[in-house]
């Protein structure tokens, strides 16, 4: 009896190195879960709620499964000074404002002008922003799909993973796509419409008419 | 059905094995966890503990469901079986804590109720692989919450032990739902082959051993199986038959325990009442069949529990002949006193 529960004992602490070891790869991504820093620059609500400061762009979200456009009055380049937890992954950056830190700090200011490179076909993950940055990881993939589904119907802004790049996805009028684009989460897809360039983000303005599943 | 059920009373053994077990649990996670903490340092601890917790379970109802056929192949096994309803609670909580850490993770701080959002979240389920497995999860769990919510002995009694038994059967289906939880899930998204070799592996243990327990009891009960026509059929010299042990045959699709004790022979059904555990593998204590699996009682004679317990199994007739015991394979009504047999 002695040899069998040891056996039994030896296996599963085995088999649970060999499950944790065979895990797909995580991707490098960081988010500072809890630490709030105080950043001061120009917010923007459109295409997508973002944010200047100290010469780096951030996308904003809110708080769990939510985007950030409830909290910045519409406007565009307005100077604020708010709290954000840093999510990152490669050169992209976001912040996780505070709720309630949003203030503003000046009159109004220049906005950057969105630079057009014509019209595009991209194929890849519907995912969504926040997630896939770093909030969670895994932050894409089939057991992602409820959770990005979840994190597109609550205003974080929609992407699509493509080309080993994050695509930002907003309507034609800049509109998000909430609605339209979390019944596709966590799915490959293809999707068409006019890329633009905002500092280092990319952002396609698609007809969700266009969407295809794969 | 009887009036009272028999508390399974906490004994030094059973501390063990629950002791067993709480440590095994607690050396898998932790395994899991500071393995998946130093091979993948960018995973992030919620997402090791809900693995971790999954694939715990996940394991544990392999070895509950292996346990069964295991004991039928090898009396061996048999101290696993004993407490195995700790095992089948323990698995129930920790599935139940993947599950909650699951919606937390995935369904909480959302625009919806997360159970809501759990429910409406994918509604792919034309698709096979964008079906929706968590709700596979979900069932598997509620089956399981109802089998661990009436794994007393109260509700043996208050739901006989047919329907009891029928309840708990629930657990295959549970287990196929899980296949499909893991395979529409977690498979659709990892890329190693090893996750896919490791659950295959899995299904054909515990279909192997069902279909291996199976053949063999078949082959026992063709072999024995004598026509009931009235008369005795032999059994074996009493002298093959350890003190305080049993014989167990096959007859006229009865399975029947032939004890010696005492230099007399009875002979009553091998199916303990409690849960149809093998009264032929226990033997006598105090002068009563103690059923190997949870301890109830029977006297040999009559097939009677002590009272104040009322479980009562058929008795059948024996007779010795040159040394030899014959039994009649006829049961008699449960609880009927018969005449031991003595050995001269
Ligand atoms: C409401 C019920 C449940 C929900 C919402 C749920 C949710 C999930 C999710 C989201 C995953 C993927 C996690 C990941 O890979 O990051 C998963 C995987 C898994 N679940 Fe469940 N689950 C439920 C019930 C169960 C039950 C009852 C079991 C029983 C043992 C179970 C066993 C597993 C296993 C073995 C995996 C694969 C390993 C893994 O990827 O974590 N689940 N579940
Ligand atoms: S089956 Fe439980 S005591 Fe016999």
């Amino acid at each position: 009896m002695r040899t069998t529960v040891v056996c039994l004992l030896g296996f599963g602490a085995l088999l649970a190195i060999l499950l944790a070891a065979g895990q797909r790869p995580f991707a490098p991504s960081k988010f500072e879960f809890g630490v709030f820093r105080i950043y001061n620059g120009i917010a923007e609500q459109t295409p997508v709620p973002s944010m200047i400061s100290g010469g780096e762009r951030y996308l904003l979200v809110g708080p769990g499964k939510r985007g950030a456009t409830e909290m910045a009055p519409p406007g565009r380049a307005l100077p604020v000074e708010l709290q954000g937890s840093l999510i990152e992954r490669g050169s992209t950056r976001m912040l996780e404002v505070l709720p309630g830190s949003w203030k503003p700090a000046g009159p109004e200011g220049r906005s950057t002008p969105a630079v057009s490179e014509g019209v595009h076909t991209f194929t890849g993950e519907i995912v969504d922003s926040k997630c896939y940055l770093g909030v969670m990881n895994p932050g894409e993939g089939k057991v992602h799909r409820q959770c990005a589904a979840r994190c597109i119907s609550g205003g974080v802004p929609a992407a699509i993973a493509a080309n080993g790049g994050l695509i930002l996805l907003t309507g034609p009028d800049d509109r998000p796509l909430s609605r339209e684009l979390s019944p596709y989460a966590g799915e490959r897809v293809t999707i068409r419409g006019e890329l633009i360039r905002l500092g280092q983000l990319q952002i396609l303005r698609a007809d969700p008419a266009s969407i295809t599943r794969e | 059905m009887s009036l009272h059920y028999k508390a399974i009373f906490w004994n030094p053994v059973k501390k063990q094995y629950d002791l067993l077990l709480a440590g095994g649990v607690l050396l898998y996670l932790a395994a899991f966890t500071v393995a998946g903490a130093l091979l993948h340092p960018a995973a992030t601890i919620e997402t090791l503990l809900i693995r971790g917790l999954a694939t715990c379970a996940f394991l544990l109802l392999h070895l509950i469901l292996c346990i069964g056929p295991l004991c039928r192949l090898n009396p061996r096994f048999l101290p696993l079986l004993y407490n195995r309803r700790h095992l089948g609670v323990t698995m129930f909580l920790i599935a139940l804590a993947h599950a909650i850490f699951s919606i937390v993770q995935f369904h909480s701080l959302g625009d919806t109720n997360p159970l809501v959002s759990l429910l409406t979240g994918n509604t792919r389920f034309e698709s096979i692989p964008q079906f929706p497995f968590e709700l596979l999860g979900l069932a598997a769990l509620v089956i399981l919450f109802l089998m661990a919510a009436t794994s007393h002995d109260f509700w043996l009694s208050l739901l006989t032990p047919r329907v009891w038994k029928q309840l708990h059967m629930g657990v295959y289906l549970a287990y196929g739902l899980l296949i499909g939880h893991v395979t529409l899930g977690a498979l659709q998204s990892e890329t190693n082959p090893l996750f896919v070799a490791i659950t295959a592996a899995g299904i054909t243990i515990v279909t192997g051993l069902h279909l291996a327990a199976g053949w063999r009891e078949r082959r026992l009960d063709q072999a024995f199986d004598w026509k009931v026509s009235g008369e005795f059929v032999p059994v074996c010299p009493a002298a093959e038959i350890p003190a305080n042990r049993a014989k167990m045959l096959s007859a006229g699709g009865e399975r029947i325990a032939v004890f010696r004790y005492d230099n007399k022979i009875s002979a009553i059904s091998n199916v303990c009442q409690h849960q149809n555990g093998p009264l032929g593998e226990g033997r006598i204590v105090d002068g009563c069949v103690v059923c190997p699996w949870h301890g109830y009682q029977y006297l040999p004679d009559s097939g009677a529990s002590p009272p104040p317990f009322q479980e009562k199994v058929a008795t059948y007739r024996t007779r010795i002949d040159s040394g030899v015991v014959y039994v009649d394979p006829r049961p008699c009504p449960p609880g009927t006193r018969l005449e031991p047999s003595r050995i001269e």
